[in-house]
């Protein structure tokens, strides 16, 4: 029993503080109200587009996959993170990373959730949606895309869950001076954990189960994404490094969402003691990492096809260095890939408030370089654009669009705010289980 | 097995086609005879004709021959002279009309993609960049005036393996036969007419066409021919089945499993894939579930003093 009283010691010295955050306070009731009525007003945008149908949106013939589509990949892109934390490197045994996984894990699942609404928006009639189940082809990609997002959605949800469990178990001790209610669904929720070796052993089969397969999901989920271009035969699409390619774009949005995370629970949930320079110094050198395993699959993107201009590559290729996008590409490329990887390399940068600003920068990059992959192809068809009018051949997005893309952003927000309002941000449970590991290891 | 994107017979098909194609245009050198060059107009070019024809002209000609006046041409061999050009103008209006319905070199022709009146009508607004030109109306009477009691037959003579079009009056009793009306033929394609020849009826109101030998019918050989009597006001058609083309039995795209069919043709690759994948994530889920659910019955079974 020497084990239980030193966890019960361990878990009291964090248990309050950690559990203090599980509260609704004035600011959370502000900004919950602040995006209800942004929401609404992207609702009434989408209305709007439901009324008149997708004329109202900057989409035509040619150019029909525009920001909702740019949107839908980018958000499969940044729910990647959680893969990323929580079983990539939370497999590895690095320590630093357990304060991370929850927060991760939550930005995934909402990321996830409304991806699947990005696509829906995109629908000029989406009460077909069923269609796709109900008559949907193994061959065709689009089955594929809808297949994996859910599912990649249902594990993240789990994940999250199984983790939580224990925590859960710990509500009742902790949050005694919030509403029965939530107490009650704590207690059910937890599956009446007491937490004995025997339960840890059956648990820990189950989170490593869910770790080891989130893996092949989550590659699978962005892989299928990109072949939703990449089984195309046209120029900037027509790619055989495209899965790799939006795989390690994904690492960098999924961890510039994190970074803008990790800054706003450290100063509003007062985490510096979890959130330390440490792990803030550690996952910008992730950052450091991917982003150049990004850098490198551009690279090859750009410089193979760029090397040979094949007649229909270089139209599209001209259009992104010299042409109608080449300010859009080169700010993407060297302001939100190239110089903050570079300044993430210095130690000063490292820290809380110039990695939020980085975190910033990248997540736009992130987003624009989704629409540089999306739209430009579609301008140059193989067939000539013939007898339409001039607002056919180059897109543009109208006022109604850009509302709509907004909406589901602003519905990750709200998940991720009230999620991060209903259980504690950091694992309780595995922060003072490794405490005390730490301990007995010394 | 994976399927090849089109099968082969099709692949040769369109070889061949192409290879003809080919064979087509270098041997597009036919010229007008003396009576195609003294046709004209069944009408009197006038402002409407001009404003239909320039419409006509923009649409399928300016692409070769230029604005008028502008010498703006396509820099093909021989050159698609402008049409201000005296070299354009020196032709008579039915050796115009030839060339538009017939081609000539690389110019394609042009017999299914606009009607007869809309080829003469090009043809009053081209003549509008010609100050000395005097239009010669078609002599009322010689080309047959149709109306709508005039029948349309079509019938192959086994013997001469001919195809006799003949237009009769039904109004007047016994049947006259129409002499002078220009007939067109044409075979009925799964995407609009291919146009076989034109004739003009004789004394007993009879047209005759060799019968085309090469043209891909149904399994059995049927052909639809399509026979067309234009006038200006009216089009007189009539549709016949003959056996005269060579049978095929046309592949259907959809008759093996390949990656565009329906999930019961799907290949066998692709769903072994899709299934294999979800059967493999939902068993591994079912079995994170499960092993939730031994947490839970062993905490419902030992009701202890939690160690927490």
């Amino acid at each position: 029993m020497a084990l239980d009283n030193s966890m019960n010691k361990a878990l009291d010295s964090i248990g309050p503080k950690l559990f203090e955050s599980v509260n609704l306070n004035k600011k959370f009731h502000a900004w919950m109200a602040f995006l209800t009525i942004m929401l609404l007003i992207c609702l009434y945008a989408y209305y709007t587009q439901l009324r008149d149908g997708l004329g109202v949106a900057g989409i035509r013939d040619y150019v029909s996959w525009g920001m909702y589509i740019s949107s839908f990949v980018f958000f499969v892109a940044s729910s990647l993170v959680g893969m990323l934390i929580s079983a990539v490197v939370g497999l590895s045994g690095q320590k630093w990373v357990i304060p991370l996984t929850r927060i991760a894990e939550i930005i995934a699942v909402a990321f996830a959730a409304v991806a699947g609404l990005v696509i829906v928006s995109d629908m000029g009639r989406p009460d077909r949606l069923p269609y796709v189940f109900m008559y949907g082809r193994f061959s065709s990609p689009i089955l594929w895309d809808v297949t994996v997002v859910t599912t990649y959605m249902l594990i993240s949800l789990l994940l999250l869950y199984v983790t939580l469990i224990p925590d859960l178990a710990l509500g009742e001790k902790y949050l005694s001076w919030r509403p029965k209610l939530l107490i009650k669904a704590y207690n059910l929720l937890s599956l009446g954990w007491r937490g004995t070796e025997e339960e840890q052993k059956i648990l820990n089969r189950a989170i490593k189960t869910l770790l080891i397969l989130i893996v092949p999901v989550a590659l699978a989920i962005h892989t299928v994404t990109s072949w939703l271009f990449a089984v195309n035969p046209r120029a900037g699409w027509d790619s055989t490094i495209f899965g790799p390619y939006f795989v390690s774009g994904a690492f960098v949005a999924g961890l510039s969402c994190l970074f803008i995370a990790m800054y706003f629970f450290l100063k509003n949930y007062k985490m510096e003691e979890y959130l330390t320079p440490n792990v803030f110094d550690k996952i910008a050198k992730l950052m450091v990492l991917v982003s150049l395993v990004y850098i490198y699959f551009n690279l090859n993107e750009f410089l193979v096809p760029g090397y040979k201009l094949k007649k229909f590559e270089a139209v599209h290729l001209k259009q992104l260095f010299v042409g109608h996008h080449a300010a859009m590409f080169w700010l993407v490329q060297i302001g939100g890939l190239i110089i903050p990887t570079m300044l993430l390399l210095l130690k000063s940068i490292r820290k809380p408030f110039p990695m939020l600003l980085i975190g910033v920068v990248m997540l736009l990059g992130s987003w624009f370089k989704r629409y540089l992959i999306v739209v430009p192809v579609q301008e140059h068809p193989y067939l000539p654009i013939q007898h339409v009018p001039e607002m056919f051949k180059f897109y543009t997005p109208t006022l109604i669009e850009v509302l709509i893309t907004i909406g589901p952003l602003i519905m990750v927000l709200m998940i991720i705010s009230v999620l991060a309002k209903l259980v504690p941000i950091i694992p309780v449970w595995e922060t003072a289980h490794t405490s005390i590991d730490t301990e007995n290891g010394k | 097995m994976i399927t090849p994107i089109l099968p082969k017979p099709i692949v040769t098909f369109c070889c061949t086609l192409l290879l003809a194609a080919n064979i087509a245009v270098a041997q597009n050198s036919k010229e007008p005879s003396e009576a195609d060059k003294l046709r004209y107009a069944p009408f009197k070019f006038t402002e409407a004709s001009v404003n239909n024809g320039k419409q006509i002209y923009q649409q399928n000609c300016q692409s070769c021959h230029g604005e008028p006046g502008k010498g703006n041409h396509a820099k093909l061999d021989p050159i698609p002279y402008d049409p201000v050009s005296s070299e354009f103008q020196s032709n008579a209006d039915g050796e115009m009309f030839w060339y538009v319905s017939n081609g000539k070199g690389q110019m394609p022709n042009f017999s299914s993609v606009i009607t007869e009146t809309q080829r003469w009508e090009v043809i009053s607004y081209i003549r509008t960049f010609n100050d000395k030109y005097v239009q010669i109306v078609a002599e009322q009477g010689k080309d047959a005036v149709l109306t709508s009691s005039i029948k349309l037959e079509v019938e192959m003579n086994q013997d001469s393996s001919k195809i006799i079009v003949t237009l009769t009056d039904t109004l007047t009793s016994p049947p006259q036969p129409v002499s002078n009306a220009r007939v067109s033929l044409w075979v009925e394609r799964q995407f609009g007419k291919l146009p076989i020849a034109e004739q003009q009826t004789n004394n007993n109101g009879i047209a005759l066409f060799d019968t085309p030998t090469d043209i891909p019918g149904n399994e059995t050989g049927m052909l639809t021919l399509i026979a067309q009597a234009n006038s200006q006001n009216l089009d007189i058609v009539q549709k016949a089945q003959l056996g005269i083309g060579t049978p095929t039995s046309p592949k259907n795209l959809l008759a093996d499993r390949a990656i565009w069919a329906v999930n019961a043709k799907a290949p066998i690759w692709v769903i072994t894939l899709y299934l294999t994948g979800v059967l493999s994530v939902l068993l591994t889920i079912a079995y994170v579930m499960l092993q939730l659910k031994k947490i839970r019955d062993l905490n419902c079974s030992n009701k202890s003093k939690p160690i927490l």
